[in-house]
């Protein structure tokens, strides 16, 4: 029976190694055998740190079937193969850096046992006041296939803002015609089948010829692929759409004004059935669009 | 500050009304009378330390007189924004002497009926 036991303290240095053997040796695995599993939210092990990390203890010779052939003490416990636990005698480092310990007697600085016993002491008092870090896990998108809300890309005061409407935001679609050319950013132009009056009945087959898929039944539902949008019409008047983006909720841009996330009562767009649309008081529909399946003139 | 010969000397004043999301804002060319009428309220209003009020996302969101280069005006919510000035106009003359100058049908009657 033989132990190598590494004294895992230094960075640019080697770490002291000391070797036991025979009755010490047995002495030693009996003092660190595992009597308990941690509880949960203890310190790991403290491999990382600066300073005292643990004793890494060997077994050199012939290996005791009760433990796995290498283990880290550290802090009164013990590490390794489906090891997490605490050893049988919590004062095993204590004795280990005391003159008659094996440490004891280790001369690599000067004074070497006095200071591992004083790290010893504050990885100690690490221990009893360690926290496991709060783990934030990474949101999954609601709608994977939405478009960003990303309202400074479209803002720009510009180009981008001034000659897209809320179809093209809607959709997705930049063709800074609108305002520019005749039936830019209205509906079914692309397709030669524009609609002719501001209703229900007339825009959304202009849409659906521009490539948009009539989705009635969507109930404010992320589709599996492609985003989903909505029309609502100022009767005799105007057009809107809003879009829903990647975090469930839903944006639009009216004509050149700058894209928001929320209506006419300063509310976040959770539905636009509900929404404080204004005069949009006509809600026609849910669309899907299909990426790169649209065009809009 | 803009005279009232100013009208005569610029180019077309144009009206823009911003109101609307998918079709294109309604623009009409403002007689030069009514440009004149506009600047002497102008002249007549007071001051405000406040800019126009912020406006709701859909539906009518003000209006704006377009002269030229340093001739616009903007008005919404009973304030009128002229460069960096700003007046108050509670009545809303401004703003009703620009929509009221627009061609019969261009506007939605909600707009007028609001400002009046």
């Amino acid at each position: 029976m033989a132990l190598r036991i590494t004294i895992d303290i230094f960075s640019g240095r080697p770490n002291p190694v000391v070797e036991v053997d025979g009755a010490r040796a047995r002495e030693i695995l009996e003092r660190i055998k595992p009597v308990k599993p941690l509880k949960k939210g203890a310190m790991p092990e403290p491999e990382f740190r600066l300073g005292y990390r643990g004793l890494v203890i060997e077994q050199t010779g012939a290996a005791s079937r009760a433990l796995p052939r290498v283990v880290r003490v550290v802090a009164g416990a013990i590490y390794g193969a489906r090891l997490a636990h605490v050893i049988a005698d919590p004062e095993f480092e204590e004795f280990f850096a005391s003159p008659k310990g094996p440490g004891g007697k280790v001369t690599v600085v000067r004074e070497f046992p006095q200071i591992l016993q004083r790290e010893m002491k504050i990885l100690l008092e690490l221990r009893d006041v360690f926290k496991p870090p709060k783990v934030i896990w990474p949101v999954r998108p609601r709608c994977p296939c939405g478009p960003l809300y990303e309202p400074s890309w479209w803002n720009d005061g510009a180009t981008k803002q001034l000659h897209n409407n809320c179809y093209n935001y809607a959709s997705n679609y930049r063709t800074d015609t609108f305002r520019v050319v005749t039936g830019g950013g209205q509906p079914g132009a692309a397709a030669g089948a524009m609609y002719t009056s501001l209703t229900c009945a007339s825009v959304r087959p202009a849409a659906i010829a521009d490539g948009l898929i009539n989705s009635p039944r969507a109930n404010n539902k992320c589709p599996r692929e492609g985003h989903l949008v909505a029309l609502v019409i100022w009767p005799g008047v105007d057009f809107h759409w809003y879009r829903k983006g990647r975090n469930g909720k839903w944006s639009h841009k009216p004509g050149s004004t700058p894209v928001t996330n929320l209506d006419n009562s300063a509310n976040l767009i959770n539905d636009p059935r509900t929404a404080d649309r204004g005069g949009y008081t006509s809600f026609c529909t849910f669309m899907t669009v299909m990426h790169g399946h649209i065009k809009i003139r | 500050m803009a005279t009232s010969r100013s009208a005569d000397r610029d180019g077309p004043c144009i009206a823009t009304v911003s109101v609307f999301s998918g079709r294109a804002d309604p623009e009409w060319r403002v007689p030069r009378t009514t440009v004149r009428e506009m600047q002497d309220v102008w002249r007549q209003l007071e001051d405000s330390d406040a800019p126009p009020p912020s406006a709701p996302s859909l539906g009518y969101r003000g209006c704006t007189l377009d002269c030229g280069t340093r001739k616009k005006w903007f008005a919404y919510g009973g304030v009128v924004a002229h460069g960096g000035t700003y007046k108050r106009d509670p009545e809303r003359k401004f703003e009703r002497l620009l929509l009221e100058s627009a061609p019969a049908g261009l506007l939605p009657p909600d707009i007028l009926r609001a400002v009046r």
